[in-house]
């Protein structure tokens, strides 16, 4: 019988031991933020182009009050320590990255080459964002 | 008995993701003439009947959930509402990808039907938030649903293959999907697998083994029972 089901996969936290400390802390040393566009009205110190092209349909950055780079790597960092990746990884990068901010807002990061992701922030009725909220109130 | 339509108009719309981008569309979903992506626009504060989303994701979507939102009922235990795993093959909105999607929940009640719920989006502060929800659950005919849910997913394939952006997930899914209908044992295997809770291929062969000896035996009753018997969340 053929097994051939990726997308569930990144729809999955990963299990715990999946990575190690030493190789989420080693991740999360090369780990980079890129940004998407369509997911912002403010254009933040992103340096996107166009800076931000805010689209009808997606989730928006602004709803979280997320306009830097660093505050974004930071989250990015934060949920790959805590091991909030997917099952799913391409050349060793998970594709998805989890993180709560400070409010419980669940944001989802994208993987859009080596090392580099995007993000964007769930809705609380989405389940993943209700998954996610689990993981990280038992892995706090 | 209600009717599902899938309606869409294709967009040029520039995304990071080029499947993204060469599936963006203007969508519509309704059940009869009831519009379940009626919202409000809220960078022009205006109400329409459709959202700009890429259709990729919410076909992915299908495609990966085809088995269980076909044959895996309601959990029988709903005190502590359906898990995860459950979640994520009947809700609409986890076709995610950073697009607000409505809330529609799809699950069949018996053999026959399937069951759809929908509510309006409680947040509004992202760029929609759609209005319409149903009162009461509406019933539409397992066989119209499989054909809009076919027609939607064959049109954004070929219109991949037409931006040039063959042999994607999405096409790979499909294409074993409609070989696993077509072969009996492959059909049931899988039916069988998702009416316990499982995604494909991951039902412990022992248990399936199991279900298909009594499905044998036992015939549609089967069904009826499996539901009470299917994988719970595991925490």
């Amino acid at each position: 019988m053929k097994k051939l089901r990726k997308y569930n996969r990144n729809r999955r936290i990963a299990r715990s031991g999946t990575y190690s400390p030493q190789e989420l802390e080693n991740l999360s040393k090369k780990i980079k933020y890129t940004g998407n566009p369509v997911h912002k009205r403010n254009p933040g110190d992103y340096g996107l182009t166009p800076p931000a092209r805010h689209r009808k349909g997606k989730t928006l950055c602004d709803t979280v009050k997320i306009f830097s780079q660093e505050v974004a790597l930071k989250y990015l960092r934060v949920g790959l320590e805590r091991g909030a990746v997917s099952e799913l990884a391409i050349d060793g990068w998970p594709n998805t990255i989890w993180s709560v901010t400070e409010d419980g807002t669940i944001l989802e990061a994208k993987r859009d080459g080596d090392g580099t992701y995007y993000g964007y922030p769930l809705l609380n009725q989405e389940p993943m964002a209700v998954e996610v909220k689990k993981f990280w109130s038992k892995n706090g | 008995m209600a009717d599902l339509r899938i309606d869409f108009e294709w967009l040029s719309c520039p995304d990071k993701d080029p499947l993204e981008e060469a599936t963006t569309a203007r969508l519509e979903i309704y059940i009869d003439d009831f519009c379940l992506t009626r919202n409000v626009n809220t960078f022009t504060e205006t109400i329409e009947n459709s959202v700009n989303v890429s259709l990729y994701p919410l076909a992915m979507w299908l495609v990966s959930s085809w088995w269980r939102l076909h044959y895996e009922i309601l959990p029988a235990d709903l005190r502590m509402g359906p898990g995860h795993d459950w979640r994520l093959s009947h809700e609409m909105s986890a076709a995610n990808s950073g697009f607000v999607w409505p809330n529609l929940v799809m699950a069949p009640p018996d053999w026959e039907e399937i069951q759809i719920w929908a509510q309006p989006t409680q947040e509004q502060d992202h760029s929609v938030f759609y209005l319409n929800g149903l009162n009461d659950s509406r019933i539409v005919p397992k066989k119209n649903f499989t054909l809009a849910v076919s027609s939607f997913v064959d049109e954004v394939v070929t219109r991949l293959n037409d931006s040039g952006l063959q042999d994607t997930d999405l096409s790979q899914i499909w294409s074993l999907i409609k070989e696993e209908q077509r072969d009996s044992t492959t059909n049931l295997y899988r039916l069988l697998e998702a009416q316990l809770g499982y995604d494909p291929g991951e039902c412990p062969d022992k248990l399936i083994g199991q279900a298909v000896t009594l499905e044998k035996k036992l015939g549609s009753s089967f069904s009826e029972l499996s539901g009470a018997y299917a994988k719970g969340d595991e925490d």
